[in-house]
């Protein structure tokens, strides 16, 4: 079992309401994680030889270079341009009201269904139930859609089909020997009714994209590892902790190779946004007087957008507004679950700990806006200010979530009468499994498992599992 | 039923006899006339001038002065245009089948690799905050090179592309169709079906005498 906490530790913080400190010094002592490190090893060896088919370019990883290190479903609609992707989201702080997002969460949805309802107070857009679309609710799509005025909004659908196009365009940009790219094989929750199933095929239509295939994203992400032919796996879990929503999915692999998903549980209210907005709302809560005061100032100043989006690009950070915080508190969150894991792996090494949880922080800068006194709008008028965090005040934060991250594995394997015990594999899928916290959870469920599916990045698995079912 | 006359058959003999006598008569002054243009030493311009006078029309003083053979030149290469026409006589028309056979070789084992052409197909996963397009690679070899690359494959597909570029030198070297194949096979059977690993260019060598 990889498990970075005692077993003591994850108890306390998944049946307590007073959030536990996470300590760095329950490590694996050096000997194991020599083991853990050579089965690793092996373990990455094993996949390239017994699913020799994986030969998958990602695109992903090929536009690293580029910056363009994740696609996000963020979309900007200004009468003119549309933009997506990274582009999208750099213009978030400054564009709140017309950068739409979590589409999936609606797609295909009716307009009274509970998660427009959810949705509608989460984000700074407005969604409403479309007037103008025809009155037969069995049969439309584009029930809901997003305002950012009153005389400018989009569906669901239409944003879908602006990002799949986008996808496709990058790579034929990529290399022109996918300039050709007209059909996907495509992965869809499989928690998904027939009119969100059909709301998503009717995107990839709009994005001029044949669907050739549909799979449940827990039988990609199970393909993708090559289970399905594996010798001795007959239940595999896969936890699919995503940015929006949790999803577990409990899948029966026959001996012919065929993959059913026996059950599904899930949280369709947690995800890694959620760390974000808790963490971001600590900190707001911490700097209290600081956010006020600049609230103050925003209101005097009345700045517009685009100034101080300008400034905030050329200085290369976050405004130090609401939003720009809790975008913030997104990179606290990846670079401290990184620091956190190097500093595991690299004491476990050295066969000391010395650090503690106190020790363990991040800072960045946001810019402030101007002072009132000044009218002038020089970017170098703005001052900045640092927002530093650390591992324990991070753990303080999110610890209401991890006992909720655990609930439905429990729910999912109740539902079809299993014990945890008879599960063979377990596949970690989603960006919010790379946290160690997590993974230590979902491992202390699981103690006859040696080791997590976690070696390909569980924001491609997907993907990859969609890809490698292609004739 | 009316019968010819006597007579006039009598006629017809004799017209076809006299006709024959004609004919041969004219192949005799022809022969006579080419055996007079001498083949060993150039000729003389004067005589080649009273010559040209006295020939009849298909022979042409161009011919005669450029060279002296021409008219045999003219036989011979009309005899390799027959002999080119005719495939029965080999040529390159013997040896299509054999590059048809290579083709579809060539693509067989590119379709072995994996090797689908331009792909149309993608996996697409599109997430709620992250959408993710995967393209598979157009051929499995592409992952040579690479640090995941399964040492025994390399070496399997090297050997085999060793196979065949000896094997075009084999073909450019025998134009014997059939044959080729025969090291390709063998590398095949002793890689696939008997497991025994030996250096492509040592079994190529000794397939080369062929």
């Amino acid at each position: 079992m990889v498990s970075f906490l005692n077993s003591t530790e994850l108890e306390a913080l998944l049946h307590s309401d007073t959030p536990a400190k996470f300590s760095t010094s329950n490590l694996p002592t050096p000997t194991k994680l020599y083991e853990h490190l050579i089965s690793d090893i092996q373990h990455y060896y094993d996949i390239v030889l017994s699913i020799p088919n994986i030969s998958i370019q990602s695109i992903k990883d090929q536009y690293e270079s580029l910056k363009e290190k994740a696609l996000n479903s963020h979309e900007r609609r200004t009468p003119m341009n549309v933009y997506v992707g990274t582009k999208a989201k750099k213009r978030m702080d400054t564009h709140s009201k017309h950068t739409f997002y979590h589409s999936k969460r609606v797609i295909g949805r009716s307009h009274n269904d509970p998660s427009i309802e959810e949705l509608r107070h989460e984000v700074p857009f407005h969604v409403q139930h479309n007037l103008t679309s025809e009155e037969d609710e069995y049969y439309n799509m584009e029930q809901v859609v997003f305002h950012s005025t009153e005389s400018d909004y989009v569906s669901p659908i239409t944003i879908s089909s602006h990002i799949l196009q986008y996808l496709i365009d990058l790579a034929a940009q990529f290399s022109p020997t996918y300039s050709s790219l007209s059909s996907a094989v495509i992965a869809i929750p499989a928690e998904f009714t027939v009119y969100q199933r059909q709301a998503t095929m009717q995107a990839f239509a709009r994005a001029g994209i044949k669907v050739t295939r549909i799979l449940e994203e827990p039988t990609a992400a199970a393909l993708a590892y090559g289970l399905d032919q594996k010798q001795g796996v007959e239940h595999v879990l896969v936890y699919d902790f995503g940015g929006g929503t949790l999803d577990v999915s409990v899948l029966r692999i026959s001996p012919d190779g065929f993959v059913d998903v026996m059950a599904s549980s899930g949280d369709s209210n947690l995800g890694g946004v959620d760390f974000d907005t808790i963490v971001g709302d600590y900190l707001l809560a911490r700097d209290e007087a600081f956010m006020l005061k600049q609230e103050k100032d925003d209101d005097h100043n009345g700045l517009p957008e685009s100034a101080l989006e300008e400034c905030a690009a050329k200085r290369f950070m976050h405004p130090c507004t609401e939003t720009g915080i809790r975008t913030m508190s997104e990179q606290f969150k990846i670079e401290l679950s990184t620091k956190y894991s190097d500093l595991i792996e690299s004491s476990s090494l050295s066969g000391s700990l010395e650090s503690k949880d106190d020790e363990i922080y991040v800072e960045q800068s946001c810019l402030q806006h101007r002072p009132s006194d000044q009218k002038s709008n020089d970017c170098s008028t703005y001052t900045t200010h640092t927002l530093k965090l650390t591992l324990a005040e991070y753990n303080s934060a999110t610890s209401s979530l991890y006992p909720r991250s655990v609930t439905p594995i429990r729910k999912a394997l109740e539902n079809i009468n299993m014990a945890p015990s008879d599960i063979d594999e377990v596949v970690m899928v989603g960006g919010t499994t790379r946290m160690p916290q997590i993974r230590s959870l979902v491992s202390l469920e699981f103690p006859q498992i040696q080791e997590l599916n976690t070696e390909i990045d569980p924001d491609l698995t997907v993907a990859y599992g969609a890809a490698s079912v292609i004739d | 039923m009316c019968r010819p006359n006597e007579d006039d058959t009598k006629h017809t003999k004799e017209r076809s006899k006299s006709r024959s006598q004609s004919i041969e008569q004219n192949d005799k002054e022809n022969s006579s006339r080419t055996s007079e243009t001498p083949s060993t030493s150039p000729p003389e311009t004067t005589n080649i001038n009273t010559n040209t006078q006295r020939r009849s029309k298909f022979v042409k003083e161009t011919n005669l002065r450029k060279s002296p053979n021409g008219i045999q030149k003219k036989k011979k290469k009309k005899k390799k245009k027959k002999e080119n026409d005719n495939s029965n006589n080999g040529g390159i028309m013997s040896i299509l089948p054999s590059l048809g056979l290579v083709v579809v070789g060539i693509f067989a084992f590119m379709a072995k690799r994996g090797f689908r052409g331009r792909p149309t197909t993608a996996g697409i996963d599109l997430g709620t905050t992250n959408s993710v397009i995967c393209v598979q690679k157009p051929s499995k070899s592409g992952m040579i090179g690479t640090s995941k690359v399964d040492p025994a494959r390399f070496v399997c597909s090297l050997d085999l592309m060793l196979s065949f570029f000896f094997f075009f030198i084999l073909l450019a070297k025998t134009h014997i169709s059939g044959l080729f194949l025969i090291p390709i096979i063998s590398q095949w059977v002793l890689l696939n079906v008997l497991v025994i690993h030996i250096p492509t260019p040592l079994l190529s060598l000794l397939w080369y005498p062929f």
